[in-house]
């Protein structure tokens, strides 16, 4: 419930044009100074942004908490500035978000290719099942497949060795110790094995940078 | 790094032999060993829900290949917490949220005065229109034909004189064309 008494809009569920047009009240409510609007809009995107966008980027949890905070900064502030273009708010948070992390990159002399490869990233395309205006959920959906495709391709290209240690190790999220004794080698082997996979994985990535 | 990846049967201590565990690429030095251990360590956390700072490029790969396959969700009260965060800090900014749209007074003084300017305008114009110039044209006969007999007064008085009158009669014309002028428009 909101503080207002009513249903949440924040959570209202399900797809389709009543969402879309909720949150066109909701963004001109916020640029009219209604900050219970603000916050409801906050709340709507906070956990698509950290998870699909700023994470996976930062690569770093605490970072990228820093980093959703100074995009919600940013967009409280720029408010003002959004015009609605007949799709969801999203896109432009998103933009603010891929901007904080390069500007964060760049700050910590951190722009290397894999900061590039992973800011660049394009944003989704509509899915063509989802129809004119699909819900922030299934975009968000749509931003995790590209990334988990992006991904997988990058595996494929590496190693068959080093793969099997990453899938097991970030895909599985096995132990240490499991992911060793499955690939019948010593812990200290499957460390450096798994090592080896990252840095493979990461000049392969960067090399196929969008 | 522990006991067990320092025993001697370690094929990572050992010279690197056909069948090595490397397949062929060259055993660790110890600089990489050092990086390997501490990515494993860096995983083991990150793996078990702690906020881990990825320092290195290797650690960021690896928590964008997680990342990419896991839903990593915020804690719902550390994301309100964030979203309360953000909200104070942009009201301490000098640009802080956005204000309600207001109407200023210099606004409505700046209408108010461009609106007399049109309608002054528009009267000019009115005015000058060719309606008004051919109603103009039109000769004010009648008064033409007023008498001058009652302004004439006695003759030869002590404080009017001739000129004095003929002032008189030259005013009374004056006054009567003036009100035909502007009863008529221009003459």
């Amino acid at each position: 419930m909101s503080r207002t008494g009513g249903p949440d809009p924040a959570e209202a569920p399900g797809p389709g044009a009543d969402v879309v047009d909720l949150e066109q009240a909701l963004v001109r409510r916020a640029q009219d100074g209604d900050r219970e609007a603000i916050r409801l809009l906050l709340t709507r995107h906070a956990d698509a942004l950290y998870s699909r966008i700023i994470l996976p980027r930062a690569g770093d949890p605490t970072l990228a908490q820093d980093v959703l905070k100074e995009t919600m900064v940013t967009a409280i502030e720029k408010i003002g500035t959004f015009r609605w273009q007949g799709r969801s708010i999203y896109f432009w948070l998103r933009q603010i978000a891929v901007n904080k992390v390069i500007d964060h990159h760049r700050a910590s002399g951190r722009a290397g290719r894999l900061a590039q490869a992973v800011a660049a990233e394009p944003e989704p395309a509509i899915l063509p099942t989802a129809g004119p205006r699909p819900d922030v959920a299934l975009i968000a959906e749509e931003e995790r497949r590209i990334n988990a495709a992006r991904i997988s391709a990058t595996l494929e290209e590496i190693n068959p060795r080093y793969r099997r240690a990453i899938e097991l190790r970030l895909i599985d999220e096995l132990p240490r110790e499991e992911c060793a004794k499955l690939m019948d080698v010593t812990l200290g082997t499957f460390d450096v094995l798994f090592f080896r996979a990252v840095r493979a994985f990461r000049r392969k990535f960067e090399e196929s940078e969008p | 790094m522990s006991d067990d990846r320092l025993d001697d049967d370690d094929p990572i201590r050992l010279p690197t032999p056909a069948d090595s565990p490397w397949g062929g690429e060259d055993p660790p030095t110890e600089e990489e060993l050092r990086q390997a251990e501490a990515l494993g360590a860096t995983m083991d956390r990150l793996l078990a829900g702690e906020p881990v700072a990825a320092t290195d490029d290797a650690a960021r790969a690896a928590q964008l290949i997680r990342s990419s396959f896991h839903e990593e969700r915020l804690a719902e009260g550390r994301r309100d917490e964030l979203i309360q965060q953000a909200m104070r800090q942009a009201l301490a900014r000098p640009v802080s949220l956005p204000r309600p749209r207001r109407v200023s007074v210099g606004s409505l003084i700046a209408l108010a005065a461009s609106l007399l300017l049109v309608l002054g305008a528009g009267l000019m114009v009115w005015q000058a229109g060719p309606a008004r110039r051919h109603v103009a044209q039109e000769p004010p006969r009648q008064m033409l034909s007023r008498s001058s007999d009652g302004l004439m007064g006695r003759p030869f008085t002590d404080r009017a004189g001739a000129s004095s009158r003929l002032d008189l009669v030259f005013a009374d014309r004056m006054n009567g064309y003036r009100q035909v002028v502007l009863a008529r428009g221009t003459p």
